[in-house]
């Protein structure tokens, strides 16, 4: 989101599902979307369907790979090389998009220039792909008449995650595959309504409708003056800004709702201590959680699927309704109810709150929600934003201003081109850690397992630490021995995986079950100081055959 | 493609058969850098039925890990990959034995002693390197009994008037080897000797491997004579010698083939249905084991009048001599010039591939057809939309029968006029017979269309051993039986129609007063049951009723009465008739109907 924000002031994925279903090309990139995004992927099935070609970049031969026309396996963190090389193949080659980048860019010689010694052949050395097959996706790419990148935590998972989107920006802009019908340039959401927390302000530098809290003056007036409070300019933390601020003791009471970051914070080990240190720790979830489980209040709260009012945003910035049909067991509670009843016991009667008043709070400050009624939502089946009286039907996909090159007061900012730099994983690969360790999601777990350990699934098999065939026969282990996993910060007890879809060098855990396998305790905490996002994607590990019946401490710290 | 296969593995030798088929294994794909799929795989698909083709007749049997090879190389779901496997009745997805010997007990072999083999094989002794089963047809009619020896160790073998010494020889793979079974009787007795044979003029005189001598022998002036005319006025040479198909619907060639190459969407294909299943007809199989290069010089014109460029042609799998030389014929046509780039030095581009089924009769109708070359199970699909502009590959395609275009090259070859002069006014040129039973002479005929049953049996010898006759089944198990009070019917579509009665196939087959007819309907109840594909309700349901129904009525244990049983059978024909998809189950029930209807089958039961 801060990449996109960055570049286009709106934090949201550019394209309708129904685009992707029209497009010429999808470049899915760093995203398993098979697994991770099964609904989003059905469109793109439907897209290959009628044609279109699907390219995949990513480091393991993925379910979606074994979709795609054309798969490159680049090393894990080489990302921003692969762009930066397909940037110079398409320049060299002029087959960028002149009109775009003369009216609707900011910045491109310095781009180009910082390109220019990406030559194929630098490109294949650093990413591993041969040159013949970059080259083929760049003049795919460039050359399609519709074309659209869609990313996710294969990008954003790293420590310099926002340069790794604004890298693939570059592209979209380089080529004019933005702001026009069938090309875009998406984030795919991992949940039904991440993109509605975005849109609701549960972002550190945003207002609700990505008003920016401190340059947006006129913004913070209007909060103010709905709220009858200060709106005090100034940046919040984001998470890993938090664990830091609690390891400076800086921070010393939390509030989490709907997070489990005892499993999901990467340095499991050092998150778990921060936590348990602090003064106070609430929690608000549906279940019980291992960060509930060290929590000094537990909020029962209502599952928002079913059991509660209100809305949620999908990928395509889709507001949907949703509607209660079950009460909640127990003395589980709606999230609006209680925090209008903290709120109450800390002094500020805010009464009976409904979602839907809340709703209409939100269109009276939010402009870019302004004319979405609940009663057009229910009408169309859902709304894209923004509408209001200049996109008075929601918008199928933004930034169509860009290309208003002779109005610039309907253009608005240009899209500035970004100088990035390739920046290898921060978590070295040496003799002592040989082997690189990815992460990533199984089509019926979801992350931490907290939502998906409830149900049994066909598919589920236990966690493993998968593993290319050929490491297998060089450390001497079959399918389903169990290996010792270290990593710098500590070691874990796995069986391993043979996998088809790793080379030698590469191995791949999840991290959907915590209690079999604590996979964040060997992950680095490296974060992109930008986005707030660590570096679960790479990670420098060593495996070492377990002798047979002698099972080693699990989770006990290396160094 | 998201394939969960299995954890069973490909041993060496099913590998090589499929990379003999597909090509070896990319090696990109290996090195874990890159690799492609999608489009291209998936376009592979078509591929499906050749590689388990190649499996089963390497090993004898498609194994686990042998289906996960294929799966993975064509990127096609190991649940639908093995849908596939099992669709077809020459494939089996357990161990066999390496020969399988698939002996007919169908309607002719039936009445010409399948049942005493049968049982003389019953008493053989159990043998490791091979096992029997009950075939349905195999059209080999015309000199019963049949006997397919399917085997791994090269082509498969058919074996005619077989007995249990038949049987030793067939499961001997050192007798296999050597023996020439391929020189087998034409089956066409009017072979070489009727002047105005037009089909079958080259039947048992060209040699069917020479390319040379079918040129000798008039072979592909038609193609000549269609690229003189160019396509369009080839096809309205074609609507105007009148032809229609003799597939058994009986559709008009000439529309056909002008509403395909009109067709603004391509590719379009054309394609020649030889999958002739019909209990009772083997007259297609007879041309293209005696005169295939007739069968590819047709459907080269049908490519080019239709624009196509590409051909196929679909052959049951239990037609092994005819698969071959059909091939043969293929390679030695782009040899030659006559299939490729670059037909007859013309710039026409046209090739044809080869199709081989695998035992299943549904795939002789056209949709089903379609979906077993795509790679799928043999299921007839929806209509409309019609092949003409949603065919093979959801393009526009011209299929025909064999038979029907064996009549393109005398029409081009003499005019439109000159053929059509031959015939009725509403049946233009002449029709092969497929004669077998309680004939004097079984084998295929070629009349005139007008010629009367009585006289198609009487040049086929009559009935057989100076027998009266009981009846006659026309035009196969989708047709209906006869009495001899019909023998004066004129073979014409527009008397069968007429006349209630159908052409179908061409099947004649007769039956002399001895024959035992609820047997026979037994059989054809059996034939149904088994070959319905199971895809819509009224035919899986109701082919297994009609056989339940018939078998209840035999053992004298009707439910109710004998009369409620044959209103059931009456019930049940109807809804079939009214509600199946396509013309399996619409005529499941014909031949059962006609026989009591005709000959008042349990009517002493029932009143």
């Amino acid at each position: 989101m801060v990449g996109l924000a960055t570049v286009f002031g709106a934090g949201g994925g550019t394209s309708s599902y129904e685009e992707v279903e029209n497009t010429d090309l999808v470049l899915l990139w760093g995203s398993n979307a098979r697994a991770a995004h099964p609904i989003f992927f059905h469109h793109v099935l439907r897209g290959t369907e009628r044609g279109a070609r699907l390219i995949v970049v990513d480091p393991r031969r993925t379910e979606s790979a074994a979709f795609g026309d054309l798969w490159l396996g680049i090393d894990v963190g080489t990302d921003i090389a692969l762009s930066n090389t397909l940037a110079r193949e398409i320049i060299a080659n002029d087959l960028q998009d002149h009109t775009f980048i003369a009216g609707a860019t900011e910045n491109f010689e310095a781009y180009a220039e910082s390109v220019a010694d990406w030559t194929l052949e630098r490109g294949a050395a650093v990413t591993g792909v041969p040159p013949g097959v970059i080259r083929e996706v760049a003049h795919a790419y460039a050359k399609a008449d519709r074309a659209m990148i869609c990313w996710t935590l294969g990008i954003t998972e790293h420590h310099n995650a926002v340069d790794n989107v604004l890298s693939l920006i570059n592209l979209g802009l380089l080529t004019g595959h933005v702001g026009v019908y069938g090309s875009g340039l998406n984030p795919l959401r991992g949940q039904n309504n991440v993109q509605g927390g975005g849109d609701m302000g549960a972002i550190p530098n945003k207002l609700p409708g990505f008003q920016d809290i401190v340059e947006n003056a006129e913004a913070r007036a209007r909060f103010e003056a709905a709220w009858g409070r200060p709106i005090i300019p100034r940046y919040g933390w984001h998470l890993s800004d938090m664990f830091e601020a609690m390891d400076r003791g800086e921070l010393t009471s939390v509030y989490v709702i709907g997070e489990n970051p005892v499993n999901s914070e990467a340095d499991a080990h050092h998150a778990r201590k921060l936590l348990e240190n602090l003064d106070t720790l609430i929690v608000q979830d549906i279940v019980m959680t291992n960060t509930a489980a060290i929590a000094d209040v537990v909020f029962p709260a209502t599952n928002a699927a079913f059991e509660s009012d209100g809305t949620v945003t999908n990928s395509e910035r889709r507001v949907q309704r949703v509607r209660k049909a079950l009460d909640p067991p127990g003395e589980a509670k709606d999230d609006i109810w209680i925090i209008t009843q903290l709120a109450k016991r800390l002094g500020y009667e805010w009464g009976e709150l409904s979602p839907h008043e809340a709703w209409e709070e939100l269109r009276t400050l939010s402009p870019m929600h302004a004319n979405m009624s609940w009663e057009l939502i229910e009408e169309r089946g859902g709304v894209q934003w923004p509408c209001n009286d200049e996109f008075p039907d929601g918008a199928q996909f933004l930034h169509a201003r860009l290309w208003e090159f002779d109005d610039p007061e309907k253009q608005g900012r240009k899209a500035p081109f970004s100088v990035v730099l390739d920046e290898p994983p921060v978590d070295e690969l040496t003799e002592a850690f040989p082997i690189r360790l990815t992460t990533g999601r199984r089509l019926d777990s979801y992350n931490t397992g907290v939502q998906t350990g409830m149900y049994t699934s066909p598919l589920r098999r236990a966690e493993a630490v998968e593993i290319s065939a050929a490491d297998a026969q060089e450390l001497g282990l079959a399918d389903g021995e169990r290996v010792l996993v270290s990593s710098r910060r500590g070691e874990v007890e796995a069986p391993v995986r043979i996998s088809s879809a790793l080379r030698k060098g590469l191995a791949f855990m999840t991290l959907h079950f915590p209690d079999q396998v604590e996979t964040n305790i060997l992950t680095i905490d490296a974060t992109d100081p930008r986005s707030g996002t660590a570096e679960f994607k790479a990670t420098a590990i060593r495996i070492e055959k377990l002798p047979a019946g002698d099972p080693a401490p699990i989770g006990g710290a290396s160094e | 493609m998201d394939l969960h296969l299995t954890a069973a593995r490909t041993s060496a030798e099913e590998r090589a058969a499929v990379d003999e088929l597909l090509g070896p294994e990319p090696p990109d794909r290996i090195e874990g850098r890159f690799s492609r799929a999608g489009h291209t795989a998936r376009d592979q698909r078509t591929l499906l039925l050749p590689a388990l083709h190649a499996l089963q007749a390497r090993i004898g049997w498609i194994s686990e890990g042998g289906l996960n090879y294929v799966c993975e190389r064509l990127t096609v779901p190991p649940a639908e990959a093995y849908g596939v496997a099992t669709f077809y009745a020459m494939f089996s997805v357990e161990p066999r034995p390496a020969t399988v010997i698939h002996v007919c007990d169908d309607l002719a072999c039936r009445i010409n002693g399948a049942e005493e083999l049968v049982a003389r094989i019953e008493q053989r002794d159990p043998d490791a390197r091979s096992t029997w089963v009950r075939s349905p047809c195999l059209g080999q009619c015309d000199r019963p009994v049949a006997v397919l020896a399917q085997t791994t160790a090269g082509l498969d073998r058919v074996y005619v008037h077989a007995d249990a010494a038949t049987m030793d020889a067939a499961v001997d793979p050192a007798v296999a080897a050597t023996e020439e079974w391929h020189t087998s009787f034409p089956g066409a007795p009017q072979a070489g000797f009727g002047e105005d044979l037009q089909l079958l003029r080259r039947v048992a005189i060209v040699d069917p491997t020479s390319i040379d001598d079918y040129r000798a022998h008039g072979g592909y002036a038609a193609l000549r004579r269609a690229m003189e005319l160019g396509p369009e006025a080839t096809v309205q040479e074609i609507s105007d010698a009148k032809l229609l198909g003799r597939g058994g619907a009986a559709f008009p060639t000439g529309v056909k083939w002008k509403a395909v190459a009109e067709q603004s969407v391509h590719p379009h294909y054309a394609i020649c249905n030889a999958d002739e299943s019909e209990p009772g007809t083997f007259k297609d199989r007879v041309v293209m084991e005696s005169d295939p290069f007739a069968v590819i010089e047709a459907l080269t014109i049908a490519g080019f009048a239709t624009g196509a460029e590409k051909g196929f042609l679909y052959i049951r799998g239990e037609y092994p001599l005819a698969t071959e030389r059909l091939q043969h014929a293929i390679a030695e046509a782009r040899r030659h010039g006559f299939l490729g780039e670059d037909v007859m030095e013309r710039g026409v581009v046209f090739d044809i591939e080869l199709r081989r089924g695998a035992g299943a009769y549904i795939c002789g109708e056209e949709t089903a057809l379609f979906n077993s070359i795509e790679g799928k199970r043999g299921e007839p699909r929806n209509k409309p939309p019609f092949p003409v502009t949603h065919g093979v590959f959801g393009k526009p395609t011209a299929i025909n029968n064999v038979e029907t275009l064996l009549n393109v090259l005398p029409i081009l070859e003499r005019g439109a006029q000159a053929y059509s002069a031959v015939g009725t006014e509403g049946s233009t040129g002449s029709r092969l017979f497929c004669l077998s039973g309680h004939v004097e002479r079984p084998g295929v005929y070629e009349h005139p269309h007008g010629v009367t049953l009585g006289e198609a049996i009487a040049a086929a010898g009559g009935v057989r051993d100076g027998k009266a006759l009981k009846a006659v089944l026309l035009g196969g198990a989708a047709g209906g039986f006869v009495g001899p009070d019909r023998l004066d019917a004129r073979l014409t579509f527009e008397d069968a129609r007429e006349g209630g009665y159908t052409l179908g196939s061409g099947v004649v087959m007769v039956l002399d007063e001895d024959t035992d007819l609820v047997d026979l309907c037994l059989r054809i109840a059996r034939f149904f049951r088994d070959e319905s594909c199971g895809q819509c309700v009224p035919c899986r349901v109701g082919t297994v009723r009609q056989e339940e129904a018939l078998h209840r009525l035999v053992a004298d244990r009707p439910i109710g009465s004998a009369a409620d049983e044959l209103a059931l059978l009456e019930d049940v024909g109807q809804v079939m008739r009214d509600a199946s998809i396509c013309g399996l189950g619409q005529t499941a029930a014909n031949a059962v109907r006609s026989a009591i209807a005709t000959f008042g089958l349990f009517a002493e039961d029932a009143s």
